[in-house]
């Protein structure tokens, strides 16, 4: 790349931001809003750094090559006869979730970044209950008192069924062949998925996250229904801590989600699986604070209902590169407003002045800037920032199939309204700590082939789990299995799906930033399926202080004291601008 | 916004531009973009993108117009600059014989990566410079077209591209090109384009601006990409 030369002023930036991971797109395109100078180095040919998009090869080549937070990778080509071409592939290193009232999602939305990206919709949440653990569930019993249930869920489904072509052959055979021991019949008929007969015996159930799904859930008993509507509606509240409790302070920081749910609100495990899917954490509900778990689950009810194009659904994906897209297109907004972005590059040493950094390029030149900004693949070894805090370790996979598994992929409910709506294009599966042998729980991001992440007439999932003191490929690969097994996914292709090419690695997690003089090191996301809003306060902060004082942040009336006020005005605000439009539109 | 002006159809085409630098990309959309209406758009330098209308017999196409923002200098382009895009301009300097071959690169790139239905048009930039008619005097000698009208034209046909040779600089061809590869856009890709507008609006809070539909969008282009 030594055709590029680059002049004395590209030499002499503001700010030479290192990386371009989603923060440190953020906080280079924020400067660059304000008008400092940014050159801004990727050491890879592509951007994303730790949330990039790749294609087949691509990603082959990362993982197998060094690094610091990318570790112990394993890849395996199992079908290579069943790949597509390598450039079909956009294969994601963070497959998150975006919850449209997350800062994110109003990130883009404040500066008209909506439009640019292919969004998806996130309908089902499901969690795998072993078929041991189905017993547990609402000994009450089905039968007399869930009848009325049952009837509804029955049109319900028929109603879904009938619009879902793949959905409704699925159920005819589900009717019939509920055999299974110790199931009882009843309890076939509802919206999860169920087992092929004698390939396995558990199943997938979603996430009961509204009211409706809990009235209408028909494998949840009289009594655990009331409980999980007495829960859920306590999310609502502010207070993380349940109604009639009067802990202490103290006690309520060391107050479990699993504590919680079965003492306060005594449910069975599997419904507190169930409960846990919806958190997008790695984090075992044993060991998961309660006020957390609590603010996860009123973020998920509070983007209920949010977007119309499924109105069952609450979060949304980037189709094609998943955060890696929107660090792409960040990127290209620190261009636009001036700065310079280059590939291939990064830094061999680095040097600190009083009121400067210099930093030596792997191509010969030396960078002075007022300020050094990394991600810590980029600067590692080379600033006094070592010392991390809070760090995790995740297993992550990708295992691309050789088949649509449609059903992951249909409507919860559409009332018959299916042609207007968006079919969603991914799902979250949820394998609590123990049901495929794992010692933690394991979250399956699966997309389907609509968001561009795999040729057509295939699926790609994305595990990830907290790596504990067990191994982790062997659970991940029996997820898969069980999830392949577990559906009856295409009637006329007896043949099950199959994992056609496979990649595991360790990836470290949920690291602090850490500032050195004029360096500052931004720690790797957190370990979660969707970016904590927590992230941009920060970001914000660093921007503000390398700003030092150039061209005053607007404020965007969101880091007010009272922000249920704030969401208020928005609300108001956007309903006002909404009315013109959406009249408009209408026709 | 809100001119709600002919009853005419209208859609949005993205429109990425591509080609060496200082082949006058944005000159061509600059050009472009302030000519055809008197409605003031402020050449909005570090804008993301550009829009303009244009105004067909049938129906209006409005373009949203995409700069490299310098991006190519060191070949940093980003693949999702390419996404969606129904249309590209890929610029040579006809006075330069190494920009045509930098613009083959980006046609084929544009092959590879892009939408099977994409309009590419291949425009041989600085006609002014060769045609003799502008005779400003600050250009010093001027230098001789390095690319002949045929040679790039044999190109344009073989791969199917709309071809034209421009001057930002006076204005000639440039609007002729736009509203040629708004012409060749299919209505299909339109209708594609038009119902993404039905997805789009978040219900109630989380604002009007929403995710566009975008269920068979990737599909579509992967369908045919092998």
């Amino acid at each position: 790349m030594s055709e590029f030369t680059l002049d004395d002023e590209l030499l002499n930036p503001d700010v030479l931001v290192l990386g371009s991971g989603l923060q440190e797109t953020y906080l280079a395109w924020q400067l660059s809003t304000l008008g400092l100078r940014i050159l801004h180095l990727d050491r890879n040919q592509h951007y994303g750094g730790s949330q990039a998009c790749l294609t087949l090869n691509e990603l082959e080549s990362f993982l197998t090559s060094s690094s610091q937070t990318f570790t112990d990778a394993t890849v395996s080509r199992i079908n290579a006869d069943k790949l597509k071409s390598p450039r079909q592939y956009n294969l994601a290193l963070a497959p998150h979730l975006i919850y449209p009232k997350q800062k994110l999602y109003r990130i883009l939305e404040q500066n008209e970044r909506v439009e640019v990206y292919s969004w998806g919709v996130v309908d089902g949440f499901f969690t795998y209950v072993p078929a041991g653990e189905e017993g547990k569930v609402g000994d009450s019993g089905v039968s007399g008192k869930l009848a009325g249930a049952i009837v509804k869920a029955r049109k319900w489904n028929r109603r879904n069924r009938s619009s879902v072509a793949s959905m409704a052959s699925f159920a005819s055979t589900e009717t019939t062949t509920s055999t299974a021991p110790g199931e009882e019949p009843a309890r076939d008929k509802d919206d999860g998925l169920i087992p092929r007969p004698g390939w396995n015996q558990g199943r997938f159930r979603r996430a009961p996250s509204s009211e409706e799904d809990i009235a209408w859930a028909p494998d949840i008993s009289d009594a655990d229904r009331a409980t999980m509507g007495q829960f859920l509606r306590s999310t609502a509240v502010a207070p993380p801590v349940g109604p009639s409790e009067s802990d202490s302070s103290n006690e309520a920081e060391l107050r479990t989600l699993l504590n919680h749910l079965t003492e306060t609100y005594p449910l069975p495990p599997s419904l507190i699986s169930r409960i846990t899917s919806l958190l997008l954490t790695h984090t075992p509900p044993s060991t998961l604070p309660l006020s957390i778990a609590m603010q996860k689950l009123r973020n998920h009810a509070s983007n209920l209902a949010t977007v119309t194009n499924v109105p069952s659904a609450a979060a949304l994906i980037v189709s094609y590169g998943q955060l890696g897209e929107i660090c792409q297109d960040w990127a290209r907004l620190v261009a636009v407003n001036g700065g310079t972005n280059i590939l291939g590059r990064h830094i061999t040493s680095l040097t600190q002045h009083d009121n400067t950094v210099s930093a030596t390029l792997n191509s010969g030149e030396t960078v002075t800037a007022k300020w050094v900004v990394g991600s810590e693949a980029e600067l590692s070894g080379l600033a006094n920032v070592d010392t991390l805090v809070g760090r995790q370790t995740l297993r992550k996979g990708i295992y691309i199939i050789d088949r649509d598994l449609e059903q992951l992929f249909a409507f919860k409910g559409a009332e018959g309204k299916v042609q207007q709506y968006q079919l969603p294009s991914a799902a979250v599966l949820y394998y609590p700590s123990e049901s495929v042998g794992n010692e933690n729980p394991i979250l399956v991001m699966a997309r389907s082939s609509v968001t561009a992440d795999c040729p057509k007439g295939q699926t790609v999932l994305y595990l990830s789990c907290l790596k504990g003191t067990a191994g982790v490929d062997g659970p991940m690969d029996k997820a898969v299995e069980t999830l392949l097994d577990g559906c009856e996914w295409n009637l006329e292709a007896q043949e099950k799906p199959e994992v056609v090419w496979k990649a595991q690695w360790n990836q470290i997690v949920g690291t602090n930033a850490k500032i050195d003089g004029r360096t500052l090191r931004l720690g790797e996301l957190g370990g979660d399926l969707s970016v904590g809003d927590e992230v941009w306060e920060n970001l914000d902060g660093w921007v503000d202080m390398l700003a030092e004082g150039k061209g005053k942040r607007e404020d965007d009336g969101d880091d007010g004291e009272d922000d249920d006020v704030d969401e208020e005005e928005r609300e108001k605000r956007r309903l006002e601008k909404g009315k013109g439009k959406a009249t408009e539109e209408e026709e | 916004m809100s001119d709600t002006g002919a009853p005419k159809p209208s859609s949005s085409v993205k429109l990425v531009l591509l080609g060496e630098a200082a082949v006058g990309k944005s000159s061509l959309v600059l050009r472009f973009v302030n000519n055809d209406f008197q409605e003031n758009k402020e050449p909005t330098i570090g804008a993301a993108f550009l829009t303009q209308k244009c105004n067909l017999p049938s129906r209006t196409i409005k373009f949203e117009i995409w700069d490299t923002a310098g991006q190519e200098r060191f070949a940093s382009l980003a693949p999702m600059y390419y996404r969606n895009a129904q249309s590209a301009l890929v610029v040579y300097d006809l006075t330069k014989p190494s920009s045509l071959n930098k613009a083959k690169h980006w046609i084929a790139e544009l092959q590879r990566q892009a939408s099977p239905g994409i309009v590419i048009a291949l425009v041989g930039n600085k006609l002014d410079l060769v045609s003799g008619n502008d005779e400003s005097g600050e250009g010093a000698e001027a230098p001789a077209r390095a690319i002949s009208t045929e040679e790039a034209k044999a190109y344009a046909d073989q791969e199917g591209l709309l071809f034209f040779e421009t001057s930002a600089k006076t204005g000639e061809q440039v609007q002729e090109v736009f509203e040629a590869i708004a012409n060749a856009i299919p209505e299909v890709a339109l209708k594609a384009k038009g119902a993404q507008g039905m997805g789009r609006g978040l219900g109630g809070s989380a604002g009007e601006v929403a995710p566009g539909l975008s269920m068979n969008e990737p599909n579509t282009k992967d369908s045919c990409a092998c």
